[in-house]
């Protein structure tokens, strides 16, 4: 089980390290002589300030005495699949170029995950899938690439 | 035929004809299906108008913007589950005369006060928006400075989450505002070395990282197999315009109260449908009838909800700074058009401005007449589940982010933030204000360094005009006001503890 507080400062804490980053960034950025604030100014006042505001924010987490909730996802499971089913069509498409296979794979694939279950068979639940992501996959073709000369 | 020097017939144009219905028609859907809401309906369609003349362009977002305030109201009466923020109020009385039989009667109430609401807004943007404009042509460099730190801070203050949260929000779209190439000096900033981040984070995929990704994750957790019932009774929606007359002053009240709300940074239609509402139910003759199906609790909410849609665009027309999330991706829109938005704009392109506003009246008659032929048909739609709609609407986002720029590295950088903040989305941080601070802070940090020139680094020009002091002490005011109210309501809740015990 898995508390809000542990995650909130799970956050808090990564929040902090992509700010240490971006600080490290700010002061080691060319600094343009005869300029009155540099590029670089603006950028060293919001990083403090976000880094001050993740410690209160850790400091408000670890003083509140109110018992501690459930850091719930339901189902992380389709959220894992949903992303890496993501990540996977956006790499194939980089890589490959072929978005239009790609993605009538990728919202197969999302509808198999999350409808398969509610059909009575498997053939019945792939085939279903399969009409739909043709289907969306088609009008995607005759709006993007016929229609408004985008070509994915 | 031409009217403050615009020929209204330019806005005639076939392609803008079918793109002010066709943005209806999304803005409807979109606005229809629960949980969605307008921002993602605007956010959809925004990268598809980078290839759009500036004009045309605008006129779709905003035909989005008004058919999803508008579709909103179609699941709050049918359902009795809100489509958008602003349609909350509605489901209260909407909802409860469509279980007395009457769905269809509702959505008249709901289609007219839309209606009229819109149009209140367009005359109102028409003939306020300049004069607003041409008093903010007297501000300086630090008066735009604490303008845009005003509305970055107004939005979280609006909230009732945590402050602290809401103040890292916006420190977070601001410093991805800063990737890219410094417009003063030059200079490439936060970059890494990749050659495609020298033109900043891309807006479109931060709204898709914003809006739409934690959004649609939150639908795949919580109701990803919901499936809505309606009834299959065809939905007739005429106006009698008689019978809306009784209504008339709710939908005036409701109006007017939208168009200032909507003014306000942060508080949109959601808090301008409530108050109107609020206001509507309190000052009725018979105030025990709302909630059980009183037309006029569904003509103030609605009419104040569009008329909301107007005033988040004065602000933003006049002065460069958006009333609400919403109007800051149609700030982007500018953006990525290469218009700048603000007081100069009256000068520099007066036909677009008088385009938008004649635009916009044309987006409320759209609106009036698709609703009148769509609305039964989007009651149906209600009945696809959320796990068909979910894939479909991811891959049209990734097509959103990947058309403008064709460029991977900002879909990779939009997934990657999206899971980020669907994090903080679970954990109460506010995702508005970063897409707010991300459009202000080039706003923000441009005048902040062109008020320290002029000054040669004394902070003094902060507050050396009296206009400058008025809108430092506002900024003041909008900072402590939310941390003084808590410390009061802590305080209440501590002596109401100490009553109780004695």
């Amino acid at each position: 089980m898995v508390k809000e507080k542990h995650v909130n400062l799970a956050v808090a804490a990564v929040l902090l390290c992509l700010d240490a980053v971006y600080l490290y960034t700010a002061f080691h950025g060319r600094q343009y002589k005869g300029s009155v604030v540099g590029p670089f100014e603006f950028a060293k006042y919001l990083g403090i300030a976000l880094a001050c505001l993740c410690g209160a924010v850790i400091v408000q987490t670890l003083r509140d005495r109110r018992e501690d909730g459930r850091f719930e996802i339901k189902r992380l499971d389709l959220v894992c699949i949903t992303l890496g089913g993501t990540a996977l069509f956006l790499l194939l498409w980089q890589v490959t170029g072929l978005f239009y296979l790609w993605a009538f794979c990728y919202v197969e694939g999302l509808l198999l995950a999350f409808e398969g279950k509610q059909q009575d068979s498997a053939k019945k639940a792939v085939l279903g899938s399969a009409v739909i992501a043709a289907g969306v996959t088609l009008t995607v073709y005759l709006l993007f690439a016929v229609g408004m000369k985008i070509y994915l | 035929m031409t009217i403050f020097g615009f020929n209204l017939l330019e806005l005639f144009q076939p392609l803008n004809m079918v793109l002010c219905f066709a943005g209806v028609f999304i803005g409807l859907l979109v606005g229809a299906l629960p949980g969605l809401g307008t921002t993602l309906a605007i956010a959809l369609v925004l990268p598809f108008t980078w290839s759009l003349k500036p004009l045309t362009a605008i006129l779709l977002l905003l035909c989005v913007y008004q058919g999803a305030e508008y579709g909103g109201s179609i699941s709050s009466i049918i359902l009795g589950i809100p489509g958008t923020a602003g349609a909350a109020a509605t489901a209260l009385d909407g909802n409860a005369l469509a279980k007395q039989g009457k769905p269809s009667e509702a959505i008249r109430y709901s289609l007219a006060a839309s209606t009229v609401g819109g149009l209140a807004g367009a005359a109102v943007m028409l003939f306020f928006t300049k004069p607003i404009g041409t008093f903010a042509l007297g501000f300086s460099a630090p008066d735009y400075c604490m303008l845009g730190l005003i509305a970055c801070i107004a939005v979280i203050s609006m909230s009732s989450g945590s402050y602290v949260k809401g103040l890292i929000s916006v420190i977070i779209g601001a410093m991805l505002s800063m990737v890219g190439t410094d417009v003063i000096n030059g200079a490439v900033r936060f970059a890494y070395g990749r050659p495609e981040l020298y033109d900043g984070v891309d807006t479109v995929c931060l709204i898709v990282a914003v809006f739409a990704i934690p959004e649609l994750l939150s639908v795949i957790c919580d109701n990803l197999n919901t499936r809505y019932v309606v009834s299959t009774q065809k939905e007739k929606v005429k106006i009698p315009l008689r019978e809306f007359a009784d209504n008339m002053k709710p939908a005036a009240s409701g109006s007017l109260i939208g168009i200032v709300i909507g003014i306000f940074p942060g508080l949109g239609g959601g808090v301008a449908a409530w108050l109107s509402y609020m206001f509507t139910s309190r000052t009725s003759k018979n105030p025990e009838s709302f909630g059980k199906g009183n037309p006029r609790g569904i003509t103030a909410p609605e009419s104040a909800n569009n008329a909301s849609v107007a005033g988040s665009m004065i602000p933003m027309l006049s002065m460069g700074i958006p009333g609400s999330s919403a109007a800051a991706i149609i700030g982007a829109a500018f953006t990525m058009q290469g218009i700048q938005v603000g007081p100069m704009l009256f000068n520099s392109d007066p036909h677009l401005v008088y385009g938008i506003f004649f635009g916009f009246f044309l987006s409320v008659i759209a609106l009036y007449l698709l609703g009148r032929a769509l609305t039964p048909f989007f009651s149906r739609i209600l009945v696809i589940r959320n796990s068909i709609l979910v894939p479909i609407l991811l891959l049209l986002c990734l097509i959103g982010g990947f058309a403008s720029k064709k460029l991977f590295l900002h879909l990779w950088i939009a997934l990657i933030l999206g899971i980020l903040f669907f994090a903080m989305k679970r954990l109460s941080y506010p995702l508005a204000p970063v897409i707010i601070a991300f459009i202000l802070g080039p706003i923000i940090e441009k005048n902040f360094r062109r008020a320290l020139s002029l000054s040669m680094g004394s902070y003094s020009i902060f507050y050396q005009s009296l206009c400058s002091k008025v809108i430092l002490a506002v900024l003041v005011l909008v900072i402590c006001y939310p941390l003084l109210k808590r410390a009061a309501d802590r305080r209440k809740g501590a002596e109401d503890e100490n009553i109780g015990r004695d």
